[in-house]
């Protein structure tokens, strides 16, 4: 590819990188995902059973948006993206929810499904280093109701606004602002000590 | 007098930008609210983004299902080629059969026996005359038989 070609695809917006793909150019795929991998993979990694089965989702959530892309109607690519990944982890949990468990030991190591995906105990370098308290609030995160917990994660890690987020969830502005509200509250109270912490340092 | 959870709520929305500028106006006038904002930007500040990503052949991976996924749906499009051009060759003979002039075997064959009668036409009425010649000449038709 010409070096001019490159430079126009690297400020060429969402939807010139979606159709430039479709196109053949194979270099327009790899810069959206370049672009959207953090949040994206944040998000996904957040509400999966590891690394390898958070990278199978997010593999999984690019194809079907480009196969979808005839659909694309939205402005915000990420907000779309994130909309995939939401209906792909529902569709996981329904197909999972008559084999697993949460009392059912996932693996070889014994640990409880529920235990695993809930309770994130922290390591001692996360105890110790700079982190600690950002690795507290991810544990506490994780113990939110699954709804409250996509709400904060959405706005946390993928910055996505409330309108984006009610979207996203099917439901209105007021249930995403309400969830985000519930789940501030429970974050506040499993982290009173953390709490004072955050508004001496802030 | 704001209650607490409307401050929060306007809080959240201030923070996405999606706070009109007159309820902005409103929360700003909030002595609650300052403390509230603080509060709520030490969390997102602690809150640090996450470190995982995904494989560095994620984007390789992702390109070649596509092409995988596009080759499946054009394979039975190959597989039906022979048939779709078997179909498409007996459609043009039969079209040309239809729409053939009229030099066919049989309409060959009709003229064909229509000259073959015209012949025999002509044949026996030169030999009838032959005959008559004969009869004139001799006079005697046992003679005639005769020969």
């Amino acid at each position: 590819m010409k070096t001019e070609d490159k430079n126009h695809l690297m400020e060429a917006d969402d939807a010139e990188l979606l159709a430039a793909y479709r196109n053949g150019d194979s270099e327009a795929l790899g810069m959206l995902v370049e672009k959207y991998k953090k949040p994206l993979f944040g998000f996904i990694y957040k509400f999966s059973e590891g690394r390898e089965d958070a990278d199978e989702v997010f593999q999984e959530v690019w194809v079907r948006a480009i196969k979808n892309m005839n659909r694309y109607r939205q402005k915000n690519l990420l907000s779309w993206l994130f909309r995939i990944a939401h209906n792909l982890m529902i569709d996981r949990i329904r197909s999972r929810k008559p084999v697993v468990s949460f009392d059912t030991p996932a693996s070889d190591d014994g640990i409880a499904l529920g235990e695993r995906l809930a309770g994130r105990a922290l390591s001692p370098a996360d105890e110790t280093d700079g982190h600690a308290l950002g690795a507290r609030i991810h544990a506490a995160a994780a113990d939110l109701p699954p709804e409250q917990r996509e709400v904060f994660w959405l706005r946390m890690e993928g910055g996505l606004s409330f309108k984006e987020i009610a979207k996203v969830q099917k439901c209105s502005i007021n249930t995403a602002l309400a969830r985000m509200q519930y789940a501030l509250s429970k974050l506040r109270n499993e982290l009173a000590e953390e709490y004072g912490e955050l508004l001496e340092a802030g | 007098m704001m209650k607490t959870k409307q401050i929060e709520k306007w809080l959240l929305l201030e923070q996405t930008g999606e706070l009109s500028e007159r309820k902005r106006r409103k929360l700003n006038a909030c002595p609650e609210a300052e403390a509230k904002r603080a509060e709520l930007n030490a969390l997102c500040k602690a809150v640090e983004p996450s470190d995982a990503e995904p494989s560095s052949w994620a984007t390789t991976r992702i390109h070649a299902r596509l092409q995988a996924e596009r080759r499946s749906v054009l394979l039975p499009l190959r597989v039906w080629k022979p048939i779709l051009a078997l179909a498409a060759c007996l459609t043009l003979v039969v079209m040309t059969l239809d729409f053939r002039p009229e030099s066919s075997a049989v309409s060959v064959a009709a003229v064909a026996v229509g000259e073959v009668d015209v012949w025999n036409v002509q044949f026996e009425e030169d030999l009838v005359e032959l005959e008559n010649l004969i009869l004139a000449i001799s006079g005697d038709p046992l003679d005639i038989m005769e020969m």
